[in-house]
């Protein structure tokens, strides 16, 4: 079947095109989205809402990229936005303890905990250190790290999701390890 | 000296974790679970009155209104009296000759 017949059967809700668009998409999305947040229940309800977004924005979608390029810009969206409302809630609670209102802090609520079926047990602590790492970087730079690093995708699948060229992914990439050695420096200083 | 290259020997190690990362397989049923979501949503947004969105529900509700003052209005102003003389008189309940002649 034609890719653009496949979306204009997407766009008309055909249930046979979106059980083929899952078995085609759920193992890389999943992936995507667990290379992001190392949590598989947290990963399954984002990969979840991909699926539910890309559902109700097909009618949007114009063909001016590739389908999958779009759904990983969906994918890669929802986890950041995810990172980001988790980041909100654990400076809240930082600013709430600082000004001195009491209140019990449930601290599964904060640290989502490290639970990546490709990770061996080995390597959990020193994988936990990573990802703590790679969430103190820019939006950006931990974009293009993990999508490269962990989700194995080259530079340019992520120059084409990012919209950026591929010399200024390279550029990333090079900021990205070098404030990663920065941050696992200061880590380690304080904790050897 | 020694423990500044063990701290490296550390980030090194920590740093090539991420190829280690081994390709994961999305959950069981996880296909299931989101063609029911996806479709049970779909149910719902397409029910007969999907396209009746507030908007158009206000929009509705003030030309109901609008047409409803206006008649009134209208229904007070021309022919109110002029009916209610007509059926008096069809029903014998006022005559106006005789409230001539009382005068």
């Amino acid at each position: 079947m034609k890719d653009t017949d496949f979306i204009k059967q997407l766009k008309n809700q055909s249930r046979d095109a979106y059980s083929k668009l899952l078995d085609d998409f759920q193992d890389k999305v999943f992936g995507t989205c667990i290379s992001f947040v190392p949590n598989k229940e947290d990963a399954q309800d984002i990969a979840q809402e991909v699926f539910v977004e890309v559902f109700k924005s097909i009618s949007k979608f114009k063909g001016d990229s590739k389908l999958s390029t779009w759904i990983y810009r969906i994918t890669t969206n929802k986890c950041l936005e995810f990172i980001r409302k988790r980041n909100t809630k654990k400076r809240f609670a930082f600013l709430q303890s600082i000004t001195g209102q009491h209140f019990i802090i449930d601290k599964t609520q904060y640290f989502t905990e490290m639970n990546h079926p490709g990770v061996i047990l080995e390597n959990k602590e020193k994988s936990k250190a990573l990802f703590a790492a790679i969430n103190d970087l820019p939006e950006t730079q931990c974009l293009v790290f993990t999508l490269h690093k962990i989700d194995g995708k080259s530079y340019q699948e992520i120059a084409e999701i990012t919209n950026k060229t591929i010399s200024s992914v390279e550029s990333l990439m090079f900021r990205a390890k070098k404030n990663l050695q920065k941050i696992l420096e200061h880590y380690y200083k304080k904790n050897l | 000296m020694k423990t500044q290259n063990n701290i490296q020997d550390e980030i090194d190690e920590v740093l090539n974790l991420s190829n280690l990362v081994a390709k994961v397989k999305a959950p069981p049923f996880f296909k299931d679970r989101t063609m029911q979501s996806l479709f049970s949503e779909n149910t719902i947004e397409h029910s007969s009155f999907f396209w009746f969105t507030p908007k158009f529900q206000m929009a509705t509700l003030l030309v109901f209104i609008f047409l409803n003052v206006a008649a009134f209005i209208q229904y007070n102003t021309t022919n109110y009296n002029e009916q209610l003389d007509s059926f008096a008189e069809r029903y014998g309940i006022y005559d106006t000759e005789t409230l001539i002649q009382l005068n």
